[in-house]
């Protein structure tokens, strides 16, 4: 298989003549993942939003497998799964008829059943989702991105409300997504609770490779 | 995310909220039998007022429920899912347009039949007023998801879609009046309702389509 690559460069953004964020280069391949730090306010989710393509940069370009990820015939967002702030699920709905409307019906019902055991929500499946709490819903949109068999996983600040365990648990699943040959990027501004990663960009500063 | 299964959602989620679809249609029930009460019993003036009543409740009807047709999927972050992982946007707006005029527009024109007889409307007389219904929602429908998209971002829109839609909707609101009163003169009504059935592919067409641009500004 061909190796994937996402390069962006020097990406900047300008809200009312304000930089939201400015030169931002890399290049992520397979297996590898990339955290976006810094301070509240420094840009973070806005980098992230634009890396999905639902916040249009001032300029510089990303490419997805050298050609850019906006021309006809790329297929970029047919390989990222986009976890924002917001879980993106309905309160209408329980807990395992949202993971089957968003994933459609061929889920992988084993791994399904191992993620909820695991996450502590298997007694939880059929709760609606406005009765859980903010964890455990944090969790239900963790389950789908993870089942949602993308290469590119692009999550922002993954682990607010969870619990220990729960960020123990996903720490395991991400290493196994990278060794699988996936990529991940992920915003966070807690240094702690942060998995090992192979790039680094400090949105306060400049950027490192660790 | 495939279309079956946003309909698949979009159903289930009526039916939980039930509520709202039952609003919307005692809130169209209940403009369309106010004016017989306030406005006196007498035939002919009522038979001249059905017309102007049903396209108006209609389009006060589907102003009110147009609020929940985007403003939840946007607000639980789902609408920015779906950009995401959709193929075609404007195509998905499309069926989420379609799913809502079933849901909240269907019902209505179901009991207009009703209604319309509390007016003295009677015989063929009944089917044309459906008929032009069936039109003038599905471009109403159209026009307010536009006005709805474009004050998604808008915390409290308020009158501001009515602001938007009243007047993008009046060429709907004379022909479909002409066409009821025309019938039940028993005078040829087929120039209104040719100018409805091109106003709803019109905005049929045309509807999602900006929509979907409008829903992408807001969220960005």
């Amino acid at each position: 298989m061909k190796e994937s690559i996402l390069q962006t460069e020097s990406l900047e953004l300008f809200r009312n003549d304000i930089p939201i964020y400015s030169n931002i280069s890399f290049n992520l391949i397979q297996g590898q993942h990339l955290v976006l730090s810094g301070s509240n306010g420094s840009g973070k989710t806005s980098l992230i939003r634009t890396l999905c393509c639902l916040t249009d940069q001032s300029s510089g370009c990303i490419k997805w497998n050298k050609s850019n990820v906006d021309s006809i015939d790329n297929d970029y967002l047919n390989r990222i799964a986009y976890l924002g702030h917001k879980n993106g699920l309905m309160d209408e709905l329980t807990l395992m008829e949202n993971i089957e409307v968003t994933l459609g019906k061929n889920i992988d019902r084993i791994e399904l059943t191992n993620l909820l055991e695991n996450f502590n929500l298997f007694t939880h499946k059929d709760t609606l989702y406005s009765h859980l709490s903010n964890g455990q819903k944090r969790k239900t949109a963790l389950i789908r991105v993870i089942l949602s068999t993308k290469q590119l996983w692009i999550l922002d600040e993954p682990f607010t409300n969870l619990d220990v365990d729960s960020i123990a648990f996903i720490g395991i699943i991400i290493n196994t997504h990278l060794n699988k040959g996936g990529m991940l990027i992920s915003a966070s501004h807690t240094p702690e609770n942060r998995i090992d990663c192979d790039l680094e960009i400090n949105l306060d500063g400049m950027l490192h490779v660790v | 995310m495939l279309f079956r299964d946003i309909i698949r959602r979009d159903l289930k989620i009526s039916i939980r909220r039930s509520t709202d679809v039952l609003t919307g249609l005692i809130f169209f029930l209940l403009i369309a039998l106010i004016f017989p009460l306030a406005a006196g019993t007498e035939r002919d003036l009522l038979l001249k007022m059905v017309g102007p009543v049903m396209l108006i409740s209609a389009l006060l009807a589907s102003m009110m429920s147009i609020q929940n047709i985007f403003k939840p999927d946007y607000m639980n972050g789902s609408l920015e899912q779906m950009m995401i992982t959709t193929n075609s946007f404007s195509a998905l707006i499309a069926v989420k347009i379609m799913m809502f005029w079933m849901i909240f527009s269907m019902p209505l024109i179901l009991i207009a039949s009703f209604i319309a007889s509390t007016y003295y409307v009677t015989g063929f007389s009944i089917f044309t007023v459906v008929l032009t219904l069936l039109l003038s929602t599905l471009s109403l429908v159209n026009l307010s998801a536009f006005a709805a998209s474009l004050t998604l971002a808008i915390r409290y829109p308020g009158a501001l879609i009515s602001l938007i839609v009243i007047p993008l909707s009046l060429p709907i609101i004379i022909f479909g009046s002409k066409a009821i009163e025309y019938s039940i003169l028993s005078m040829d009504n087929s120039g209104p309702l040719y100018f409805l059935t091109g106003m709803m592919f019109f905005t049929c067409s045309l509807g999602p389509l900006v929509t979907a641009s409008a829903i992408k500004i807001s969220i960005d």
